[in-house]
């Protein structure tokens, strides 16, 4: 035990003797780890932040959507609609009608932007529970009487007003299809990752990377009526069952209903979609993208361990003939190829070791770029750690034993 | 240090080495027949191509005989693995080598005491049994510098001190002085004769006749076979004879020409 702690001692001062050397060979190492660990903790942040607390009610929820295309053959919900489902439909903790409409929009002497208007009632928000940061929620009264209050989430907020609270008590002109124009006033900033789910299937990501960033602003479903003038359009309906097993029953359930209502039988006028399986399938693909992702670092990694071997063999070949000097004072075999080999070792466990430091500091950068909060796995950083020094095992292998193998005699007469 | 009175230190009989290339064969060692006593002081000479670097890595258990047998310190050492001749060389055998080989990213303190680190002593142990031997050869000042920056015959005294620090029974001397002036050269000589009173056995390889004038037995090497024999008074008289007389060699007293022609 002592002579592994001495050679792995000696083998620090031999790299520390030659720090460059040192450090290029380790480069492909740092890249690799770096790579997986950055990817990873982005990834995951990524992940929750889409996610956010929907995984609480992505089970028991249910979308149902009516297919516009057969509008003329009564595919729409109404408000009405809404409120007999509630009645005849048993076992919804939450019904939630989500209307959409798109715009235009001008902040102040800003550019005009394109206007993403979300109208939600009371029970939407108590399904969705945006996180307020500024201002406040919306409540009785701007449901009641249909206010032109909105909330606006903190990303598009920081995105148009610099600051999230500077977007609190600003008075928007928005201007809606069919030449509707209205003045908007924002009460809460917050944030709704919930909501990202719901409005990927219709608008896309509340994240934008478009030039002039659109605006999305969420308000009561009345205020939208009162600005248009005209019925609400229910875009998507949104079931959240008491239990996961029985939304998909009630999601049937109302789908009957609103066929019978609207006198679209056996149409296909509206369909499901299981908020679980599109959270299913929105964390299989970044599993998928984070595997392949990984793959491409380990190779990374394997490129790096065979640039260990090729330097170790140089390294070896160069100090032949301290080799063969260590033999004739009593150096065995085992002691000359512990020796290398711890060296091989060493160097590529402090390469992950920085790797892993370079990975955690590229993946604060990355997640801020992306506006998420990058998640560090304690598994993860072991794993990396581990992998760099099996790294060093295998690859440090072949020169060790080229170096155990010397002959003594050969190794002393070496120039 | 290991000292054996009752029975030669080195005993090596009918020692052959041959190497092959390919097809080709040479023959370097043939028959050779040596004994070293303990205290014993011996040089051997003999021209390039002799058999004389293959004597000297035979008997330092740095390379292995084809033909004969090897008896070190009572011990057969002819068919040793690679660890157990390591473990030897370790134990009984100091090197100095012409050209020092004192490693240079290490401090002298630990080059002196790299041969107690592979015979398992500690850290603290060694540093302070290396930095006894270095004051011993005048070097305690220099512990912490590196090779580079000492003078040739400093080297050579470092050298000297990492050979002895295992206290060895056998002090293997290849060449010592052939990197070295003239004046650390005596210096080293004049050590070696130190050594020798003190009761050390050293077997000494050069070309440099004067150096070899100084130890009590010379050997010269030619061929592959050790051809003849010098002796001083003191060492002729405690040899065993009957060896000598049996490989019909050639040997000569000093100061008593044709004794036994």
């Amino acid at each position: 035990m002592n002579k592994v702690k001495e050679s792995l001692r000696l083998a620090l001062s031999s790299l520390r003797s030659n720090r460059m050397r040192t450090l290029l060979t380790m480069l492909g190492i740092i890249v690799g780890i770096a790579s997986v660990i950055s990817i990873v903790a982005v990834g995951q942040g990524a992940q929750e932040a889409m996610l956010g607390n929907f995984e609480e009610i992505g089970a028991s929820t249910i979308l149902v959507l009516p297919d516009f295309s057969l509008f003329d053959q009564g595919a729409e919900i109404s408000l009405e609609d809404v409120q007999a489902i509630r009645r005849e439909v048993q076992n919804i903790r939450y019904t939630a009608p989500l209307s959409y409409d798109m715009g235009s929009a001008r902040v102040g002497n800003g550019p005009l932007r394109t206007l993403n208007l979300y109208g939600m009632d009371h029970e939407g928000f108590q399904m969705l529970s945006p996180t307020m940061l500024y201002g406040r929620s919306l409540g009785p009264l701007d449901y009641q009487d249909g206010l032109p209050n909105a909330l606006i989430d903190a990303y598009t907020a920081t995105t148009v007003f610099g600051k999230p609270e500077n977007a609190l008590d600003q008075d928007i002109t928005v201007e809606l299809y069919g030449g509707v124009s209205a003045r908007v006033h924002i009460v809460g900033v917050g944030t709704f990752d919930s909501l990202e789910i719901i409005t990927n299937v219709t608008t896309g990501s509340l994240r934008s990377d478009q030039d002039i960033a659109p605006l999305s602003l969420f308000i009561p479903l009345e205020s939208v009526a009162r600005m248009t003038g005209s019925e609400v359009n229910i875009s998507i309906l949104a079931l959240m069952g008491e239990d996961p097993s029985l939304a998909e029953p009630a999601a049937h359930r109302a789908i009957k209903i609103l066929e019978r209502r609207h006198n679209s039988e056996g149409q296909g006028a509206y369909r499901m979609r299981s908020m679980s399986g599109m959270v299913d399938q929105f964390t299989s693909t970044m599993t998928l993208m984070a595997t392949f992702i990984s793959i491409v670092a380990s190779i990374s990694l394997v490129v790096g361990g065979i640039g260990v071997m090729n330097i170790m063999l140089v390294n070896v070949t160069e100090r032949t003939r301290e080799i063969g000097i260590r033999k004739a004072l009593g150096a065995t075999p085992g002691d000359i190829e512990l020796q290398f080999l711890s060296e091989a070792i060493i160097l590529t466990s402090l390469g992950g070791l920085i790797g892993l430091g370079l990975g955690l500091l590229l993946a604060k950068i990355l997640a801020g770029y992306l506006k998420v909060r990058p998640l560090f796995s304690l598994t993860w950083s072991l794993a990396a750690l581990f992998f760099s020094a099996a790294i060093g095992l295998v690859f440090g292998i072949a020169p060790a034993k080229k170096a155990a193998r010397m002959n003594p005699i050969d190794a002393l007469r070496y120039e | 240090m290991t000292k054996v009175r009752s029975q030669p230190l080195i005993h090596m009989q009918g020692v052959g080495k041959t190497y092959r290339t390919g097809e080709i064969s040479y023959k370097a060692l043939s028959d050779l027949n040596l004994e070293v006593w303990p205290g014993e002081y011996v040089a051997i000479v003999g021209p390039s191509g002799s058999g004389k670097s293959t004597c000297m890595n035979i008997i330092g258990l740095l390379d292995s005989l084809d033909e004969g047998s090897y008896i070190l310190a009572g011990e057969n050492v002819s068919m040793l693995s690679e660890e157990a001749k390591a473990h030897y060389r370790n134990r009984f055998i100091g090197f100095i080598f012409q050209s020092f080989n004192l490693l240079p990213e290490l401090s002298l303190l630990d080059n002196v005491a790299l041969p107690l680190f592979y015979a398992n002593v500690s850290e603290q142990k060694r540093r302070a049994k290396a930095l006894d031997y270095l004051d011993q050869v005048g070097l305690a000042d220099y512990a912490w510098h590196k090779p580079t920056e000492l003078s040739g015959g400093q080297k050579q005294r470092g050298a000297i001190a990492r050979a002895l620090i295992n206290e060895p029974a056998l002090l293997l001397a290849d060449e010592p002085t052939g990197n070295l002036d003239s004046h650390s050269a005596q210096e080293v000589l004049g050590y070696f004769d130190e050594l020798i009173a003190q009761g050390r056995t050293i077997v000494l390889i050069t070309h440099d006749e004067s150096a070899a004038a100084r130890a009590g037995r010379r050997l010269r090497i030619l061929d592959g076979h050790i051809q003849e024999i010098a002796l001083s008074d003191q060492t002729y008289t405690k040899l065993d004879k009957s060896f000598l007389l049996s490989q019909d060699t050639h040997h000569t007293q000093e100061g008593r020409p044709g004794q036994n022609e």
